[in-house]
């Protein structure tokens, strides 16, 4: 088959491409892989299916994602066919896990002579901030091609180990990883800071996201999504989608011991959520629990409210469990009972 | 004698080609395609499967009241499809271009 295969982060970037003079085939790698399981050792159809049972919700039917990821997977299962693979990403955490996850595919699998290469940017003249190719319209984006690089050995090696260590329940592999050659992979040691970040701090409990919505809601911000926006600002690249922001929310506001209150019905319902009236969502508005203050405060760990039980990566964190929290101050991960 | 130009097996079975006849024209959702085949979730599901297996399936998702993925067919799918038409007039071009002959 004489024709290209693009795999890109999303639907934005995928549209802007297939509306551009760039010709070929688009494969949208749809997932928000900073949130949830990725647990070790399983293919990727396997991975596929923990993650369709993860994203899907009272929003997103079953059958519906898993559908999608089925349909996703046998399509990549197809890059022999094309006469090349080009893969088109950005800097941030999102898109270098899913360097890793589809380079770690084509690491092991037989696509001779398809031609693979890879673009990678953190920047875009004119465009300030840069966040993402969602916001390169298909001109823009058909500029790019310029930048493909072929994809080595090194890539894909690279790729293997990183995704290996991802997806390891002991995130110290991480931290070993990082200390490698990563040139290839010019933004994955900032990407893959950000996500150690995300862990349980040493000082209170709270992973970096949920540290900063309480500070922000602590700061007198009320609105759901005024919290989003400005917890977006807080941080250099685009780290969480609206989806997985409001999962934060959720979990910080509607369990037994929260952290969070929500006016006017004390429990929080996530603008995405089907039939919520705009009304509704109009006057949602968040304030800390005595509960978040403590922890705010540092007086008291999340662990005494929170009931944990959620993934990141590899990662499963359970409270009673051994759990490795993230120490800012030294930069690296500890142990702690 | 010309043979008959060879059928492309992803097209030639009797749902797929009418998904393909559907999709050639304009996107689908996985709801409105059951609902034009008249088929099971899980016929739907094997054949759409089979079309993305070849590469021939785009997806894209839609924000409407509940975000859906429709599909459509990717440009290598269109040239394919495009191909299998060609090959199926041909064949039945043939066909009747010996049936005039013999007069039968």
């Amino acid at each position: 088959m004489k024709i290209h295969l693009h795999i890109t982060n999303g639907d934005v970037a995928a549209d802007a491409l297939k509306r551009s003079n760039i010709r070929g085939d688009v494969l949208p790698w749809r997932d928000p892989m900073a949130d949830g399981p990725f647990p070790a050792g399983l293919d990727l159809g396997a991975t596929s299916k923990i993650r369709a049972d993860y994203l899907s919700g009272p929003t997103l039917a079953h059958d519906q994602v898993l559908r999608d990821f089925h349909l996703r997977d046998v399509h990549l299962a197809a890059a022999a066919h094309y006469e090349g693979v080009t893969l088109w990403f950005e800097h941030d955490l999102l898109d270098q896990l899913q360097i890793l996850q589809v380079l770690d595919w084509f690491a092991d699998a037989e696509i001779r002579p398809t031609q693979l290469g890879i673009i990678c940017v953190d920047a875009f003249p004119g465009i300030q901030p840069f966040r993402g190719l969602g916001q390169l319209d298909p001109a823009q984006i058909a500029t790019l091609i310029d930048k493909r690089v072929p994809v080595t050995r090194a890539h894909l090696e690279l790729a293997q180990a990183g995704w290996a260590a991802f997806r390891s329940p002991d995130p110290r592999e991480i931290e070993t990883y990082l200390r490698h050659d990563l040139h290839v992979f010019p933004f994955m040691k900032a990407a893959l800071l950000r996500h150690l970040q995300e862990f349980p701090s040493v000082s209170n409990g709270l992973g970096r996201t949920d540290q900063q919505i309480l500070q922000l809601i602590s700061d007198g911000i009320g609105r759901p999504g005024r919290v989003f926006a400005a917890n977006m600002d807080l941080e250099t690249n685009l780290f969480l989608g609206d989806w997985s922001f409001f999962q934060h929310i959720h979990s910080l506001c509607n369990v037994r011991q929260p952290l969070l209150h929500c006016d006017p019905n004390g429990e929080f319902r996530s603008p995405l959520e089907l039939a919520l009236p705009a009304a509704e969502l109009l006057q949602q508005r968040l304030s800390l629990t005595d509960h978040g203050r403590r922890v705010l405060a540092g007086a008291v760990d999340v662990t005494a409210y929170l009931d944990f039980d959620y993934w990141l990566g590899g990662v499963h964190f359970v409270n009673g469990n051994p759990m490795f929290r993230w120490n800012a101050a030294a930069s690296k991960l500890e142990l702690t009972q | 004698m010309k043979l008959a130009p060879a059928l492309n097996p992803v097209f030639h079975q009797t749902l797929r080609t009418r998904i393909a006849a559907l999709l050639n024209v304009r996107a689908y959702s996985f709801s409105e395609l059951k609902s034009a085949l008249g088929v099971t979730d899980g016929n739907l599901d094997a054949h759409l499967r089979k079309l993305s297996s070849a590469g021939y399936l785009h997806s894209r998702m839609v924000l409407t009241e509940r975000p859906k993925t429709i599909y459509d067919l990717s440009p290598s799918g269109k040239r394919a499809f495009a191909d299998y038409l060609v090959a199926l007039k041909t064949i039945i071009k043939t066909a009747s271009a010996k049936r005039r002959l013999t007069g039968r």
